[in-house]
């Protein structure tokens, strides 16, 4: 057991660990506001919307992140016409891929406000969109709570797949290190710990809003993992806190 | 930089595909039933009356669906030095059975108390009130969970590619490197992943359907 | 029933735009790109000493470095590096990530029909890589063994023809393996006899055995159709022959002078 060589390559390391949170965090951000955009057409009146979103969001999750990483990093450059870097399209990948879960956790999260709220906002004189923003949001936000960190947790997991087209986040940097010390028990012994400590954080936080904020599991939708969207199963939001890696 | 299409590579290579696709099936078949009886132990036993055992369960569960496959994958092949196929095979049953695990008790604990104490109060032994009352009911309800964790044990299989199995996604990075259309093989290998996934749906489908009509979900 | 035919309907019409997909817009020249933009990102190899490694801090260094970095000098700017791995280096080439590859990249036929190598800069042998005392001398003594290469190495078929019975284990990175012949999981490891020599001196149980393949030509290599980005680059490694950089540089990483078979001719007669 030779831990100095984690030691002696700790500040490398740590900076892979940096560039992680800060590909999970922009994910995570980017995919919320496609999640909320996919969402809202999802649950648009309009077919013409509405299928699209539904496909986009069957489709994508059918599909390993490996996948969607290869693709995205095969095909941007062919579609934009321009170069592209690693991280870019590791990051481009992520949110396509975290968007069609993040959809079915904000439809989830808007589905399990009672009518009834919109109906007494709207009763009192507020506005549809005044509805929607002090009414609806907040509580949907609220119960949504959970089964977001849960996201984010997988998505911090995920990140490690961008070691195959070069991104130096974690796994990238402990690899690099293994390339050269060859010390595989202690470097990925030391990586899988870190990676446990973060999630496993992460997931405490994620139980303690679900006790926060449980919900009544009534919209019966599968948005935590999983391809095509399954009858019945767990709550979309979470309450069982089962939840897919990627 | 002008990009022709050329998918021909896919029929000359399609002895690649069919590859990729066997090994896909035969790691994510064999993972799947042993992460079943795995997991199905292990979920059980969170739910057991000793402490201990509820506790050895759970940091089962917890350490195992927090850590991210490819670096357990690593570990096993690099760290541990088992070849690839075992490695990916039992990697990826760990890392599937502690999230098993998880949906089977969440599905035991779904069933009322009541359920049992009903049973129980007809005079139902322990093991009867299991057998009759509790299993049918729990595994009605674990079904549809299952089938998402069938698919991501299909999807997580890719992830074996990086300790040398030659699995879908492997095939899709061989025939890039031998032919340079990685966008035609990325597409064909997509579709692939597509199929598999449509197919275990229908299954599940089906298995749903035949188990229903012993079952009425109370 | 109806997610299926639905998912498949999805799949076909996302096929089917695809396969619309325009051409990239033609671009100008990468040698103006880079000027303009003052820096240049070049794909280097990582994992691969002496070619292209990263030291104990971290920093990239090898023999493709340094040619970069007189190249970055001749145009006047940046040299941004980027690892490349031999999987996905030609990717990182035709897409635009890189503008210019220099990462221990041999002329193949196959390969030059998707990108332009410049003049060969590099003259290496193709070895194995196995345990002292395995007793592999050369593709007669594989048969039936397991041989290991990186994936996007040129290795695997010039293997498979010489030893159809050999059967086969492919990595990302090469320190993968190297690991694996020293754990027992491959009996050889084919690759560029130089690196090959470096890895056995870390590990005293390896040794290598030359004869894999004859010596072939290394070559810098950049995206098609760009004859005056070419050009320059080819100028400049000329330069660096004529003015002693590259043999320094050679000594320095290598130890030895260049390969007498190698000649960066000055093309003036």
């Amino acid at each position: 057991m030779d831990l100095r060589v984690i030691v002696e390559n700790l500040p490398y390391m740590l900076t892979g660990l940096r560039w992680t949170v800060i590909l999970a965090a922009i994910s995570m951000a980017g995919s919320f506001v496609g999640g909320a955009v996919f969402a809202m057409l999802r649950l648009s009146p309009w077919w013409w919307l509405r299928w699209p979103a539904i496909l986009y969001i069957d489709v994508v999750r059918t599909v390993p992140l490996i996948m969607v990483i290869f693709w995205v990093f095969f095909l941007m450059p062919v579609l934009t016409g321009r170069a592209t870097t690693p991280v870019k399209a590791a990051l481009f990948a992520l949110i396509l891929f975290n968007t069609s879960y993040m959809a079915e956790v904000i439809r989830a999260g808007i589905q399990s406000i009672p009518k009834g709220q919109v109906e007494a906002a709207r009763a009192i004189g507020l506005t549809h969109l005044q509805a929607m923003r002090h009414v609806v949001l907040p509580q949907a936000f609220r119960h949504m709570s959970p089964a977001l960190v849960s996201r984010f947790i997988a998505l911090f997991m995920g990140t490690s797949l961008a070691y195959i087209i070069g991104v130096t986040e974690f796994f990238r940097a402990a690899n690099n290190v293994n390339n050269r010390v060859y010390r595989s028990y202690e470097i990925y012994g030391f990586v899988a710990i870190v990676y446990f400590v973060c999630c496993y954080a992460l997931s405490l936080l994620s139980a303690e809003l679900q006790r926060r904020f449980a919900v009544p599991d009534g919209a019966g939708l599968e948005a935590r993992g999983g391809a095509i969207t399954l009858r019945g199963g767990n709550g979309a939001l979470g309450q069982s806190r089962p939840r897919s890696a990627e | 930089m002008a990009y022709t299409f050329d998918w021909s590579v896919l029929l000359v290579y399609r002895h690649l595909l069919w590859r990729g696709l066997l090994l896909t099936v035969e790691i994510s078949a064999l993972s799947l039933v042993l992460s079943l009886v795995l997991g199905g132990v292990i979920g059980i036993g969170r739910r057991a009356e000793a402490a201990s055992l509820r506790w050895l369960c759970g940091a089962y569960i917890e350490f195992f669906r927090n850590i991210p496959l490819i670096v357990q994958l690593f570990f096993w092949y690099f760290a541990v030095g088992l070849e690839s196929f075992p490695a990916a095979v039992i990697g990826l049953t760990v890392y599937t059975s502690a999230y098993i695990a998880e949906v089977m008790r969440s599905g035991l604990q779904s069933i009322p108390r009541t359920q049992i104490e009903a049973a129980r109060s007809f005079g139902m032994t322990r093991y009867q009130t299991i057998r009759y009352v509790v299993l049918p009911q729990a595994l009605m309800r674990v079904i549809p969970p299952l089938g998402v964790e069938f698919i991501n044990v299909i999807k997580n299989s890719s992830i074996a590619m990086t300790i040398s199995v030659t699995e879908l996604t492997f095939q899709t990075q061989q025939i890039e490197s031998l032919t340079f259309r990685g966008f035609e093989a990325a597409t064909a290998i997509t579709i692939l992943y597509v199929l598999l996934a449509l197919s275990i749906v229908l299954l599940l489908a089906a298995i749903e359907r035949a188990v229903r009509l012993d079952v009425r979900v109370g | 029933m109806m997610r299926v035919t639905r998912v498949l309907t999805a799949v076909l019409v996302l096929v089917l735009t695809m396969a619309w997909a325009g051409p990239a817009a033609a671009q100008e020249s990468t040698l103006d790109v880079v000027k303009k933009r003052g820096t240049l990102v070049a794909g280097v190899k990582a994992d691969y000493p002496p070619f292209g490694y990263t030291d104990k801090d971290g920093q990239l260094v090898g023999f493709d470095i340094e040619i970069m970095n007189y190249l970055a000098k001749k145009l006047g700017v940046k040299l941004d590096l980027r690892p490349v791995t031999s999987a996905n280096r030609i990717p990182m080439l035709a897409n635009g990530t890189v503008d210019v590859l220099a990462a221990s990249f041999t002329i193949t036929l196959e390969r030059e029909k998707v990108v332009d190598f410049t003049i060969p800069y590099f003259l290496s042998g193709g070895s194995f890589l196995v345990k002292k005392g395995s007793g592999i001398k050369g593709y007669a003594s594989l048969a039936g063994k397991t041989v290991t290469f990186t994936q996007g190495t040129p290795w695997e078929k010039k293997v498979l023809q010489e030893q159809p019975r050999a059967k086969t284990l492919v990595f990302q990175d090469k320190p993968q393996a190297v690991l694996a012949v020293k754990q027992g999981k491959a009996d050889a490891y084919v690759d560029d006899d130089v690196p090959l020599y470096l890895f056995a001196k870390d590990h005293p149980e390896l040794e290598v055995v030359s004869g894999a393949t004859a010596k072939h030509p290394m070559g810098i290599a950049v995206r098609e159709n760009d004859s005056k980005w070419r050009d320059f680059i080819n100028f400049t490694l000329i330069e660096m022959w004529e003015d002693g950089t590259y043999k320094a540089v050679h000594r320095k990483l290598f130890g030895i002078d260049p390969d007498s078979e190698l000649r960066i001719f000055p093309w003036k007669l």
